[in-house]
C-alpha cells in the first residue's frame, strides 16, 4: 500500500481534513456570472494519406475540394458574426488542426485568419497554433505563416524512429521530421510543440525510451504525448483481430507512460496536464480552454464548440457541411444545452485532467456549489485509493491516478 | 365415442412435429389461413426459438372423413425434454394412438426410439409418418426398411407426408381414423377422469386439461381430486379448439378441460385422478407421481431494488408452472433473493430467460444443486439443497446423494464413449444388453449432481446424437461431500458457494478460481481469489491492480465522446455485483455456473 497522501504541513488528511469536514450538500449548481476568453478551434479535414490507427474525420486531399471548403469555412465565420452566440467574450487563441492544416495554401489559411480578426475580434495577441505534418510544408509557407502571426506550431512527428513510422503508414520519415523542425525554426517560430504516441504493439520500453530521448533533443518547447487507443474500424484494429499484431498490452503501455513522464521531467519540463509537457511558459493556451471550463468556438467540419450555455458539433460530411454553410445556414449535426450542473461536473472532470487539478474553493464560488463535498460525497473512497490527493486547497490526481483518470472522472459523468 | 380419436405427434427434434401440427389446424380449418402463423401451439418465444415445446397443448380438430361421418380427433402436444418426461407420459396415457414422424432423409434417430418406446409402453397404436418426402435427398425405401428393422412395425402403415407442402395430409387424417382405435369406457360409471396438465387463465383460475375415462362431468357436478381429496364446484367444461369452447359435459372418452374455481394451478397435480364427490370411482388412475424439484439454485437480482419486481414474477410464472417452487433466501454478498426448485436444468433455463425477457430483470444465479440428506451425530436426519445451510461437517456423520438408474440406448460404435463419459461421472454400470446387433441398451447407475451438469449435452456430443437417455430416481446412497467456498479479497462470497463431491473439490475450485478471474475486471486493488474448504486454501489466483484507465488526448475540444464513454464506463459498473470492495460482473457468476469440461 501507498502511504496515505500527506499536505505540505505533514498531516495526513482523508475524510477528515478541515476543508471536507462536516459540509452539507447542497447541490444547485449556478452558471458562472462571467466567462473568461474563448478560443477558435478550425478544423481542416484532409490528410495526403490515412494512418493506420486514425479513426478521425479526415479525407484525403484535393485541391479543388480544399478550395471549396475553405470558402466555406469564411463563410461559417461570417455567419458567427451575424449570430453572436458567445456574446461580449473576446477570443484570445486559434488553432488549426486536423488532419493536416499545412496541407492548405498559405493564402487560404491567412484568408480564415484574417477574417477571425475581422469578424470574431480575434485579440492581437492571440496565440496562433498550426499542426503540421512533416514533409507537408516548404519553408516560405512557413514564413509566411509566421509573417502573418501563427506564432506556434505543432509538428506532428508521432515517432523518429523510421520502422514506427513505416509501421503506422505515416507518410514521412525521421528525417523529414528533423528537417521539419529545422525549418519551423528557421521560419522564426520559437513556440514549437511535437507530438509523440505510444504504445503501438511492437513498441517497447527501450524504444519509446529512445524515441523520447531522439525527440527532446530537438529541444521543442512543448511536448504532447499520447498513448494509443486501438478505435474499431481502424487498419490497425482490424490487423490486430486477424493476429497479425499482438493485442495491446495495458501494463506495458502504462510503463511507457510513466517513463516518458519520468525523463520529460528530468529534461526540465514539467508535466501540466495528462499528456502535456511544457517548458517554463509554454504551456498551450488554446487547449487550456477545454481544461479551465472556457467556452471555444469549433469552425468547419466535425468541429465542436462550447459557448458557455451549449454545446455543439458540426455535421462530419464535407458536402453537407458546404451546403449547409452556402444556404445561410449554420452547419450543426447537434447543439445541446448545458446545464449548471453539467458544466459543472465537465468543469470538474476537464479540469482535473490538469497536473494542479482543480481549486475547490474557486470552482464551488463559480458554480455556486460546495464543490468540496460534492467531491466527497463521489469520490471520497479515491483518496485512499491513492488516485486523489488534496494539496492547498486543489485536489488533483497522483500520478497512479492519472493512468486510471477515467476510474475517477466516471464518477463525475 | 365411436367417432372420436385421441393422439398425440411424437418425434425426434427439427424431424417436424410442429409443422405437421401446424398442417392439421389448417387442414381441418381450425386456424383460418390468415390467423395461421408457424408453429401455432408453440406459444412460448423460447419454444419458438429453441424449436422445442416446453408446455403441451391440446386442440379438437374436426374432421369429416371420406366415409361420410364427422369425427374429433383430439390432439395432445407433449413437452419434448428429458426434463418434463412424467408430463409427456400422463399426456400419452390419455391417448390412444401416436403418429411416431421420422425425417425421410435423416432416418429413424434416438428420440424416434426413446419416443416410440414410450408410446409402446403405453400401449399406443403407432403409426410411423415418413415426412420431408419433398426433399431431394429423401429416402422412403430406407426409412421403411429401418421402421420394419428397428421398431418392428409394419412399414406398409407408414403414412408419406411433407407437412411443409401438405402432401399426404389428408391420407394420415383417414389412418388417424382407420387405424387408432376409438377410446374405451364405460359412459355409466362413476366419473374417472385424468389430469394431464393445467394452466392458468388471469379471468377463470386455474384450466384443468383432462381426459374422460368413465362417466361424464358438467357444470354444477362436485368434482374431488384423489390425491389432495379437495372438492370443488364445476364452472365449465368444454374442449380446445385453440380458444376454449364451452359443452355441457364432458364424456367418456373426451379431451378437455373443467373450469372449477380452483385458484392456482398447484391445486391440481399432473397424472391425478378426477372423480366426483358424490360418487366415486373405485380406484384412481395408475402411475400418478408427485413430481418434485429435484434442482436447486437461488436467484438474486442484479439490482436488490429489482427483488418486489422478482417476487412478483415468480409468482406470475408459478401461476402456470406448478413444478416451480421458489422460497425466500438471503445472501450476504448478492442480499435478497429466491430458492428456486426446478425439474431439471431445462426448466431452470427456461424460468431464468424468462424472467430476464418477459419481466426484463437481471439476475444472479447460484450453482445448481441437488438435494443432499444428511445424517447428523445426534441421529437426526435433514435435507440440503443449499450451500449457505450446510452445517458444521463437524456434526455430519454421513452425506448421501441420490442415485438413478439410466438407460442409454444407443449404436454400438459410440459405447466406448458413452461408458467413459458414464465412468467419467461416477457411474455404476449395472447392465448391458444388445437390443440387436447394432443397438445396445445400456443401464447404468448415476449420482443425480453428475448428470445435472450438462450430462445429456455431453452424451449428445460424444454419440454425434444418436444416444437417448431416459431415468427415473433409484435411490439415496452414501457419498463424500465438500462445501467449497469462494474468497474473492479475503471475503467469501457465499453465492458462489457449492456442494461438491470431495473428489471434485480441487478440480471444481481451481476452475471457479480461473473463471474467476477471467471475468472479474482489474480492479483498482491486487485481488486475490480462493477456493476453500473450510479453513484451507486449495485454490488460489490473483487479479493484479488495473494500471491504465485514461484517454491520453481531446481532440478539438470533442468532450461528448469522451462523456459518452465514462457514462458506458459508469451504466458498467451498475451492472456489476458490489461484493465488499470488488464489482462482480453477471458474467463471473455465470461463468463459475458453466459445466467442466466447456470452455
Amino acid at each position: 500500500m501507498k502511504p496515505a497522501p500527506t499536505n505540505k504541513s505533514g498531516i495526513p488528511f482523508g475524510k477528515d481534513h478541515k476543508l471536507l469536514r462536516s459540509l452539507s450538500l447542497e447541490f444547485t449548481p449556478q452558471f458562472p456570472s462571467d466567462e473568461s476568453p474563448a478560443g477558435v478551434y478550425v478544423h481542416i479535414p484532409f490528410c495526403r494519406t490515412k494512418c493506420n490507427y486514425c479513426a478521425f474525420v479526415s479525407r484525403v486531399h484535393d485541391s479543388e475540394k480544399e478550395k471549396i471548403y475553405l470558402e466555406a469555412l469564411i463563410k461559417e465565420i461570417r455567419l458567427w458574426k451575424t449570430l453572436d452566440p458567445i456574446g461580449s467574450a473576446h477570443l484570445d487563441t486559434l488553432y488549426f488542426g486536423g488532419g493536416t492544416p499545412s496541407l492548405i495554401h498559405t493564402d487560404r489559411l491567412i484568408a480564415v485568419m484574417e477574417e477571425c480578426r475581422a469578424s470574431l475580434g480575434l485579440a492581437q495577441y492571440a496565440e496562433i497554433t498550426i499542426e503540421i505534418n512533416p514533409g507537408s510544408i516548404g519553408l516560405n509557407s512557413l514564413r509566411d505563416l509566421r509573417l502573418a502571426g501563427v506564432n506556434r506550431a505543432s509538428l506532428g512527428i508521432q515517432s523518429v524512429d523510421d520502422e514506427d513510422l513505416r509501421l503506422m503508414d505515416r507518410n514521412h520519415n525521421a528525417r523529414d521530421a528533423l528537417l521539419a523542425v529545422e525549418q519551423i525554426r528557421d521560419a522564426g517560430f520559437s513556440n514549437v510543440s511535437v507530438d509523440l504516441i505510444a504504445g503501438f504493439p511492437w513498441q517497447d520500453l527501450a524504444s519509446i525510451h529512445r524515441n523520447l530521448r531522439r525527440v527532446l533533443q530537438l529541444g521543442p518547447e512543448h511536448l504532447s504525448v499520447y498513448l494509443l487507443e486501438v478505435k474499431e474500424g481502424t487498419v490497425l484494429s482490424e490487423q490486430i483481430r486477424l493476429g497479425k499484431l499482438p493485442p495491446v498490452n495495458d501494463d506495458l503501455i502504462a510503463d511507457m507512460y510513466e517513463e516518458i513522464c519520468r525523463s520529460a521531467v528530468e529534461a526540465g519540463y514539467t508535466q501540466y496536464e495528462i499528456s502535456n509537457f511544457a517548458r517554463e511558459g509554454y504551456a498551450c493556451r488554446h487547449n487550456l480552454k477545454y481544461w479551465t471550463d472556457a467556452p471555444y468556438i469549433g469552425l468547419g467540419v466535425a468541429a465542436h464548440g462550447m459557448t458557455g450555455r451549449a454545446r455543439y458539433a458540426n455535421v462530419e460530411d464535407l458536402q453537407e457541411y458546404v451546403g449547409a454553410v452556402l444556404e445561410d445556414g449554420l452547419p450543426r449535426s447537434y447543439v445541446q444545452a448545458l446545464t449548471p450542473e453539467t458544466r459543472f461536473r465537465e468543469a470538474l472532470i476537464m479540469g482535473m485532467r490538469l497536473t494542479d487539478g482543480v481549486d475547490l474553493a474557486i470552482l464551488g464560488r463559480r458554480y455556486q456549489v460546495n464543490a468540496a463535498a460534492f467531491v466527497m460525497e463521489t469520490a471520497g473512497d479515491l483518496f485512499d485509493a491513492g488516485l486523489l490527493e488534496l494539496l492547498d486547497g486543489r485536489i488533483m490526481l497522483t500520478s497512479r491516478g492519472r493512468l486510471l483518470s477515467n476510474t475517477v472522472f466516471a464518477r463525475w459523468v | 365415442m365411436e367417432n372420436i380419436r385421441n393422439f398425440s405427434i411424437i418425434a425426434h427434434i427439427d424431424h417436424g412435429k410442429s409443422t405437421l401440427a401446424d398442417r392439421f389446424l389448417q387442414l381441418t380449418g381450425v386456424v383460418g389461413d390468415h390467423e395461421f402463423h408457424e408453429q401455432m401451439l408453440d406459444t412460448m418465444d423460447i419454444e419458438r426459438e429453441r424449436g422445442i415445446t416446453i408446455k403441451s397443448q391440446t386442440v379438437a380438430l374436426p374432421y369429416r372423413s371420406g366415409n361420410g361421418k364427422d369425427y374429433v380427433l383430439n390432439l395432445i402436444d407433449t413437452p419434448g425434454h428429458a426434463d418434463f418426461s412424467y408430463e409427456v407420459s400422463r399426456a400419452l396415457v390419455s391417448c390412444e394412438g401416436a403418429l411416431l414422424v421420422i425425417d425421410a432423409c435423416q432416418g429413424i434417430q434416438a428420440q424416434t426410439l426413446a419416443n416410440f418406446y414410450m408410446a409402446f409402453e403405453q400401449d399406443l397404436h403407432v403409426i410411423p409418418v415418413i415426412n420431408k418426402i419433398d426433399l431431394p435427398s429423401a429416402d422412403v425405401d430406407r426409412v421403411k426398411a429401418q421402421i420394419e428393422k428397428d421398431l418392428g412395425l409394419d412399414s406398409d402403415s407408414a403414412v408419406a407426408i411433407s407437412a411443409k407442402e401438405g402432401t399426404g395430409i389428408s391420407e394420415l387424417l383417414e389412418a388417424i381414423v382407420a387405424e387408432i382405435p376409438p377410446p374405451k369406457g364405460d359412459a355409466n360409471a362413476p366419473l374417472k377422469a385424468l389430469i394431464f396438465d393445467s394452466h392458468w387463465d388471469p379471468y377463470r383460475g386455474t384450466i384443468v386439461h383432462v381426459r374422460i375415462f368413465d362417466g361424464e362431468v358438467k357444470p354444477s357436478d362436485m368434482i374431488r381430486l384423489w390425491s389432495t381429496g379437495a372438492t370443488y364446484k364445476v364452472e365449465e367444461t368444454g374442449v380446445f379448439r385453440m380458444q376454449r369452447q364451452p359443452r355441457k359435459l364432458l364424456k367418456a372418452g373426451e379431451v378437455g378441460y373443467v373450469i372449477a374455481g380452483i385458484k392456482t394451478v398447484r391445486d391440481t397435480r399432473i397424472g391425478d385422478t378426477m372423480t366426483l364427490d358424490s360418487r366415486r370411482c373405485a380406484k384412481p388412475l395408475a402411475g400418478f407421481k408427485h413430481v418434485k424439484p429435484v434442482v436447486f439454485s437461488s436467484f438474486y437480482p442484479i439490482s436488490s431494488e429489482d427483488y418486489d419486481e422478482l417476487a412478483e414474477a415468480l409468482e406470475k410464472l408459478q401461476l402456470n408452472d406448478a413444478s416451480l417452487t421458489f422460497e425466500k433466501d438471503h445472501s450476504v454478498a448478492l442480499g435478497h433473493g429466491f430458492r428456486c426448485g426446478f425439474l431439471g436444468l431445462l426448466h431452470l433455463e427456461v424460468v431464468q430467460e424468462r424472467l430476464e425477457r418477459e419481466f426484463g430483470l437481471s439476475l444472479v444465479l447460484t450453482a445448481p444443486s441437488v438435494q443432499y440428506l444428511l445424517v447428523l451425530r445426534d441421529g437426526s436426519e435433514v435435507m440440503i439443497d443449499n450451500p449457505a445451510k450446510y452445517p458444521d461437517p463437524m456434526t455430519i456423520r454421513e452425506t448421501r446423494e441420490p442415485i438413478i438408474r439410466a438407460s442409454i440406448i444407443l449404436p454400438e460404435q459410440y459405447l466406448g464413449n458413452v461408458i467413459s463419459l458414464c465412468l467419467e461421472r461416477r457411474g455404476v454400470q449395472k447392465n448391458m444388453n444388445y437390443m440387436d446387433s447394432t443397438r445396445v441398451e445400456l443401464i447404468f447407475d448415476l449420482p443425480l449432481a453428475e448428470v445435472l451438469f450438462d450430462f445429456y449435452d455431453r452424451l449428445k456430443s460424444v454419440s454425434k446424437g444418436y444416444a437417448s437417455f431416459d431415468y427415473d430416481f433409484l435411490e439415496y446412497r452414501s457419498t463424500q461431500l465438500a462445501k467449497v467456498d469462494i474468497l474473492v479479497a479475503g471475503e467469501k462470497v457465499d453465492a458462489l458457494s457449492m456442494l461438491v463431491h470431495r473428489d471434485r473439490a480441487q478440480q471444481r475450485a481451481r476452475r471457479a478460481c480461473e473463471r474467476l478471474k477471467k471475468e472479474i475486471p482489474r480492479q483498482l486493488f491486487k485481488v486475490p481469489i480462493q477456493g476453500a474448504i473450510g479453513g484451507k486454501i486449495i485454490s488460489r489466483e490473483t487479479i493484479s491492480p488495473l494500471r491504465k484507465d485514461v484517454t491520453a488526448k481531446c481532440y478539438g475540444g470533442d468532450i461528448t465522446r469522451k462523456k459518452k464513454l465514462l457514462e458506458k464506463q459508469k451504466e458498467g459498473k451498475k451492472r456489476m455485483k458490489q461484493v465488499g470492495s470488488v464489482s462482480i460482473p453477471q458474467s463471473a457468476f455465470l461463468a463459475v455456473l458453466k459445466a467442466d469440461d466447456e470452455e
